[in-house]
């Protein structure tokens, strides 16, 4: 038949079911592009609750769906904001049941910069807008630390250096180790929780010190994260962070309450040094001795100043005038009494020679005599006073004459 | 100031401070001369005594190490000997 002979020759288009069409594109494309890499700027990242995240890759002309599947995502550093430029590796999928292609990104990097410089820029404006770096709500770190929290690798370098400059320059710290991953996979959480333990000590440490020694940018990223961040920002005591060489500055360096450029430096920041105390110590017990000499020396001047007064020094003089006073007293004392006494030795004279006049001797003197009884030895005043034959007496004023009473003449 | 054996560890670091603050006020008040000659010479005496106390310390200071273990199930801090 012509008509079949007709369609021998005419070739008849083939007619694909939507699916087998679909399934050649996707082999077609999945084939061709199974590492590419794409250039563009970011829009619309989304991360969904799976962990995976979405977002179109786009420039001038054209936009290109994408998916970063969620073990790739939990890699990415940085965070992906819109117009971002990257370069996208990976491999374009075609997806049948939306009749769609993306681009399943494996590796995703900024333009112009490593992911992790990226990463720490944004984190670092993120947590500056928060105030978290801010001077103001840094704590003041103990002069004298009585227990010391360090959060690092039980392990690691830090840790000798640390704990040989505590014991050498200030020995009466009690160190409390936490140990903790400082790199690798989990660092940031296991940092982040020894952080939130010291924090739960009891009694509570009055400092603490994060840290690990140098190594690559990779090596250090945990001090990086914002959990680490978190966690000494919440902390109740006050942080140094030490973190690699002078160079390193990590995020975990600017919100902590001070930054060391080394582990060692970290625990010569901590702790003050015995053998400067001691001095410090011995100055001050020099200050107290000059102070209290100073004053030794003011009361024995006063002391002196008193001395020197004339009562003191010539204490004679006063004797000398108390002797005079003396003597004065004696001889006003003396005169007074020569005084009395030759007034009363007038008044006896006086009296005497009153008295003299008085006398019967004076009497006799004049010539008259006294008659005297001889027996009763009284005088004769009448005669009554003797009887005839009585022997009497009679005074002259030169001797006397005895006799006897021959005839008594009334 | 002699507490339970735990709290030995802590206590001597705070007199530490203390003592520290403590002597720098008396030299201030021996330094200004403004005491009486006989608490002066009671507050040189403590001021030595608070010198000799913190030397003391300091020379019979040895570093201890502890290791934060793990929590107890009421939530306190296990702590141990750490070797290096």
């Amino acid at each position: 038949m012509p008509a079949n002979q007709a369609d021998l020759f005419t070739p008849k288009p083939r007619v694909w079911s939507v699916g087998e069409f679909t399934l050649h594109i996707k082999e077609l494309l999945e084939e061709t592009f199974v590492e590419v890499t794409v250039e563009g700027e970011i829009s619309q990242a989304k991360r969904a609750a799976s962990g995976h995240v979405y977002l179109t890759l786009k420039d001038a002309e054209a936009v290109l769906p994408c998916v970063i599947w969620r073990t790739n995502a939990s890699r990415l550093r940085f965070e992906l904001p819109d117009g971002l430029a990257v370069t996208a590796k990976g491999s374009l999928s075609v997806y049948p049941p939306h009749g769609k292609y993306q681009l399943d990104i494996r590796e995703l990097s900024p333009v112009g910069q490593g992911a992790l410089e990226l990463a720490f820029r944004q984190l670092k404006e993120k947590l500056e807008k928060r105030g978290w770096f801010s001077a103001d709500r840094k704590k003041p770190l103990p002069p004298f630390p009585v227990r010391l929290a360090l959060v690092t690798s039980p392990s690691g370098a830090a840790l000798r250096d640390m704990l040989k400059i505590l014991g050498k320059r200030w020995p009466a710290v009690e160190v409390i180790l936490c140990p903790a991953l400082v790199q690798g996979q989990g660092a940031a959480e296991s940092i982040a929780a020894a952080i939130q333990q010291a924090n739960q000590l009891n009694p509570l440490p009055d400092l603490l010190i994060v840290g690990r020694g140098g190594g690559s940018l990779e090596d250090l990223w945990a001090f990086n994260e914002e959990q680490v961040a978190h966690a000494l920002f919440h902390s109740r005591i006050p942080t140094i962070s030490a973190v690699g060489h002078e160079s390193d500055v990590t995020i975990a360096d600017l919100v902590a309450d001070r930054r060391a450029a080394t582990p060692s430096e970290a625990a010569e920041i901590a702790v003050p040094d015995r053998a400067e105390i001691l001095r410090s110590l011995q100055q001050r017990g020099g200050r107290a001795h000059a102070a209290v000499q100073r004053l030794l020396a003011m009361a024995r001047q006063r002391w002196q100043g008193l001395a020197s007064r004339r009562c003191f020094t010539q204490p004679g003089r006063s004797l000398q005038f108390l002797r005079q006073r003396l003597d004065d007293w004696a001889g006003r004392a003396e005169r007074a009494v020569r005084q009395t006494r030759e007034r009363q030795a007038q008044r006896l004279h006086r009296l005497v020679s009153l008295l003299e006049g008085l006398s019967p001797l004076k009497v006799l003197a004049r010539g008259y005599c006294l008659a005297e009884n001889v027996s009763q030895n009284r005088p004769i005043r009448g005669t009554q006073d003797v009887k005839a034959g009585d022997s009497i007496r009679v005074r002259l004023q030169q001797g006397s004459l005895l006799g006897r009473v021959e005839r008594i003449e009334e | 100031m002699k507490k339970k054996p735990e709290s030995t560890t802590v206590t001597p670091a705070p007199s530490f401070e203390a003592a520290m603050v403590d002597l720098e006020q008396l030299v201030a008040q021996l330094e200004e001369g403004s005491l009486p000659l006989d608490e002066s010479l009671r507050a040189y005496e403590r001021g030595i005594g608070l010198v000799k106390h913190c030397q003391k310390l300091l020379d019979q200071a040895e570093l201890k190490v502890r290791v934060l273990s793990g929590v107890d199930p009421d939530g306190t801090a296990i702590l141990e000997e750490f070797q290096s």
